[in-house]
């Protein structure tokens, strides 16, 4: 019997987080809901992960910060934004107003200035569900080095947090700059992380054809889109495997349903859509009715049992 | 799912009409009544990119004339200058395409009365946009000179977007070498109690910097590197001053008073600050 789509159930979990659909806004991808909500539902998109904030209000880097590459782009805005006090008092009771679910993304850059962001959580009226920390920030107390390279320094990250925020579910995102991706998963779940979001962008740069200088100004920058797929399927595979039973929200380069379907088959309990959103704001209504058609031409009723499925033997016919 | 309805800037299809190829530039004409209803000097609208460009997949571009008047045909008319490469890729459309506009994007001039004309220099494919500026003047009955500077040589395909523009208010040359282009914006900006600038960030900072010493407001069109136009990204900013804050090039403009705007941060790709 064929199963139809529109009796495939899409809700899925993550760490007890219930996303009605399980695409997720990536942060610095729909800033603070505001300007997609033109375009898309909210509330009837699985969930946003709001920019990411610092401390205090943050220009970010010079122009020029972006830059296109044939499969991806370049990225180097250097976490421009408003402060955590703006989006506890401004933000988030809009997006709650919307009847959005949200994320809150954190980020700084020193383990003082994330637990500066949890405490304003803590102390605020908002109540905050979930967190998700973005870990791939330079820290400036020890040379720039980003905290998401190196397991003692994300979770030193995680634990500031989670000292400040006991209940609160946090999600820590990882960078795939790394040897070994499990290691950093390990560190943050043991310093209290209750799932991982993977993978943040990739490092890179480019050169102007006309000018032979770096195009960036700030030389370096994220690489997003189609072209880390493949590094975002390999990072959730490997995550899952050691870890199982965390769920992860998974993302790098979706466009497609398939590429939702493939990165859940992976490991990702939730898809997270970033680049996609800047050519097509209303990605997610595309991708989420792409995957459920697909789920059904698999005969899978639920998300859910799609999850890391491609870790387990194909079954004779 | 369902989808929201809103007044902002939307997805509109529109279907290509015509396509015209001249020496330098490709228009095409578009039919979209919804941005054509609603879009204003300035503001701009955003295509996609064709499989193989990008992310991010879409271009940016200014119309040059909008048709307001035609029912389902109302639209705009874009223009690109040839190249293989980026807006360019118009060259590939044909007529009955269907184009995935988004649009309006961005916030409009708001030029104020001033005693004086209004000199609008438009260079390159800035012409564009010059000249969807310089109609909306003639129809409000402010006066203005539209100055045109398009590559050499300039002959009957030259500046092929100046309709319905009465052609006793345009001019078109050749755009100057950088050391007259100085003497050429200093001749326009005497006569003028405002100028209007839509040209390459380098010749366009020469402009506001002419203007500044005569103490003519200058009104600048910048066209930063956007990956998304509506807002999302952030990559598109622009530094105002004093400096080290930026506003987003995509909403916040792409319209700013020149004095507002922190010259010395504002890099175009690839030169180091
Ligand atoms: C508000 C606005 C209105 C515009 N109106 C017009 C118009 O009417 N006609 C016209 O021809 N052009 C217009 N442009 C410019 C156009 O959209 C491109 O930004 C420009 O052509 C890129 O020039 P380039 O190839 O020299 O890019 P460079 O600055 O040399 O960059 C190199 C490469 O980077 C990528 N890139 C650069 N800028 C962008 C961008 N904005 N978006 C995505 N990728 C980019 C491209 O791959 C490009 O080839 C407008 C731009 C803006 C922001
Ligand atoms: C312009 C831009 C800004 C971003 N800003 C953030 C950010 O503030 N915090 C964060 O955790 N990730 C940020 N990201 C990374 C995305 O959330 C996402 O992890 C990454 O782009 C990979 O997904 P994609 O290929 O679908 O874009 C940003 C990405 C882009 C392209
Ligand atoms: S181009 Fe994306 S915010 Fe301006």
């Amino acid at each position: 019997m064929t199963l139809h789509p529109d009796d495939v159930d899409l809700t899925t979990d993550l760490a007890g987080l219930r996303l009605s659909t399980p695409l997720v806004l990536a942060s610095g991808t729909a800033m603070y809901g505001r300007e997609i909500s033109t375009f898309l539902n909210l509330a009837e998109t699985g969930a946003i992960a709001t920019k990411s904030v610092l401390a205090r209000p943050w220009p970010g880097l010079p122009p020029a910060r972006a830059a296109t590459t044939p499969a991806g782009m370049l990225n180097s805005i250097g976490l421009q934004g408003e402060g955590i006090r703006t989006l506890l008092d401004e933000h988030l009771p809009w997006l709650a107003k919307q009847g959005a679910t949200t994320l809150v993304s954190i980020a700084g850059h020193s383990i003082d200035e994330y637990a500066t962001c949890a405490k304003a959580i803590a102390e605020h009226h908002q109540p905050v569900d979930t967190l998700e920390i973005n870990i791939s920030c330079p820290n400036v107390e020890d040379q720039d080095r980003v905290f998401a390279r190196n397991p003692d320094a994300a979770a030193r990250v995680v634990a500031a947090v989670r000292t400040v925020l006991p209940h609160t579910r946090i999600t820590a995102k990882l960078s795939p700059d790394v040897a070994d991706i499990t290691e950093i998963a390990r560190a943050c779940v043991d310093a209290g992380a209750d799932a991982l979001s993977l993978i943040n962008t990739l490092l890179g740069a480019a050169i102007h054809p006309r000018t032979l200088r770096p195009t960036l100004s700030h030389t370096f920058g994220g690489l997003s889109g189609p072209a880390i797929k493949p590094v975002a399927v390999r990072c959730i595979w490997q995550v899952h495997q050691a870890l199982p039973h965390i769920p992860v929200l998974g993302g790098g380069g979706v466009r497609r349903g398939q590429d939702a379907l493939d990165l859940t088959a992976a490991g990702a309990s939730a898809v997270s859509i970033g680049t996609v959103n800047f050519e097509e704001p209303d990605a997610a209504v595309r991708i989420t009715a792409e995957l459920r058609t697909l789920l059904a031409s698999h005969g899978i009723a639920r998300y859910r049992d799609a999850i890391g499925v491609a870790h387990r033997p194909l079954e004779p016919r | 799912m369902t989808r929201p309805r809103h007044q902002g800037p939307a997805r509109e299809d529109g279907t290509v009409l015509l396509r015209t190829d001249f020496d330098h530039y490709t228009s095409i004409e578009v039919a979209a009544p919804r941005i054509a209803r609603l879009i204003q000097p300035g503001q701009f609208v955003s295509v996609p990119a064709p499989p193989g460009f990008g992310p991010p997949g879409r271009w940016m571009l200014s119309p040059a004339a909008v048709r307001r008047d035609s029912g389902d045909a109302s639209g705009l008319r874009l223009v690109a200058r040839r190249s293989d490469n980026g807006p360019g890729a118009l060259g590939q459309l044909h007529s009955g395409d269907l184009l995935a506009l988004i649009g309006p994007l961005g916030s409009p001039f708001q030029l104020p009365a001033v005693a004086g004309i209004t000199s609008i220099i438009g260079v390159d494919h800035g012409a564009a946009a010059a000249l969807f500026v310089a109609d909306s003047l003639r129809e409000a009955g402010g006066p203005h000179q539209t100055h045109l500077f398009v590559p050499a040589p300039v002959d009957k395909h030259a500046a092929v977007w100046w309709d319905p523009v009465p052609r006793a208010a345009v001019s078109v040359e050749a755009t100057p070498e950088p050391q007259r282009w100085t003497t050429r914006v200093a001749r326009l900006a005497a006569r003028a109690g405002q100028v209007v600038i839509i040209a390459p960030t380098p010749l366009a900072r020469t402009a506001y910097e002419v203007c500044r010493a005569r103490q003519v407001p200058c009104w600048v069109l910048l066209e930063p590197f956007m990956a998304c136009g509506i807002g999302l990204c952030l990559t598109c900013a622009v530094p105002v001053a004093p400096g080290n804050t930026y506003a987003r090039g995509c909403v916040d403009g792409p319209v700013f008073p020149g004095d507002q705007i922190a010259w010395q941060h504002l890099s175009p790709a690839g030169r180091p600050t």
